[in-house]
């Protein structure tokens, strides 16, 4: 599968010590040049998932068509049409963002759902993807209702 | 720049109690920290509004308050703002995926 990630999704995923999320299955994830740049602008322990560019596990990608996106710019507005261009799913953690993207017919995901994803589609144990959950759930990037309403979608 | 402000006895006992809790030396000083705070979590406030109403996105936020990215997801989370309240639709998409649908 093909995700385009955007900055904040990059964050909590570094948070979560979970960057190795960007390297697992046949996924790949990517993001547009401003995106590296702008982490390259960040603290010093960037250097984290600035070693996941370097790895060749994830990639930055030129933009080529920008789609104009009512009232945002800049990153947001290539982390949109980097996915419209490949076809690629969006990971981000900012609704308003997601919500825009919807309305251009595009999938995007929070790292909770990406999570779910990755379990539904058989790359993650149940086990795995439930400490994961509980996880963004204590850590408050999930709401109480929100964790159990995704755990009804998967616990029989 | 001075302003003078009335303030009711109440509130000044009340700021008073507070100031030795905080351990400032004046009331002025104790006012003054209280109304920054205030301001600074009004501010918040407002901003964090626009986000949940999806009028500004979280990187438009993070620049009307002069912050970073990563210091504005730990004020949502701080002030218990949802990252997920679109998650019907998130779990929707999911679930056409996982039938064998491929991203629009």
């Amino acid at each position: 599968m093909l995700f385009v990630i955007d900055t904040s999704s990059l964050i909590v995923l570094k948070t979560l010590g979970w960057l190795n999320l960007c390297r697992s299955g046949d996924n790949e994830f990517i993001w547009p040049a401003s995106v590296t740049q702008e982490l390259r602008e960040r603290k010093d322990d960037n250097k984290l998932i600035l070693d996941l560019l370097a790895s060749g596990d994830s990639r930055e990608e030129r933009v080529y068509k920008f789609i104009n996106v009512g009232e945002i710019s800049g990153t947001d507005a290539e982390v949109i049409s980097l996915a419209a261009e490949c076809n690629a799913f969006i990971v981000s953690e900012d609704k308003p963002l997601r919500k825009k993207a919807a309305r251009l017919r595009l999938t995007a995901l929070s790292v909770a759902t990406l999570v779910t994803m990755l379990y539904q589609d058989g790359q993650c144990a149940k086990e795995e993807c439930l400490a994961r959950l509980r996880r963004l759930y204590d850590d408050e990037f999930l709401s109480k209702t929100e964790y159990h309403q995704i755990l009804q979608g998967i616990l029989p | 720049m001075n302003n003078t402000f009335t303030l009711s006895k109440d509130l000044i006992d009340a700021v008073d109690g507070l100031r030795r809790d905080l351990g400032f030396d004046n009331v002025d000083s104790t006012i003054q920290y209280l109304l920054h705070n205030a301001v600074d979590r009004e501010r918040k406030l407002i901003v964090t509004r626009l986000y949940q109403n999806d009028q500004k996105t979280m990187r438009q936020c993070a620049e009307l308050l002069g912050v970073d990215l990563e210091e504005m997801i730990n004020i949502l989370r701080e002030l218990h703002v949802s990252f997920n309240d679109d998650l019907a639709e998130q779990l929707e998409a999911v679930k056409k995926f996982t039938k064998g649908m491929q991203p629009a």
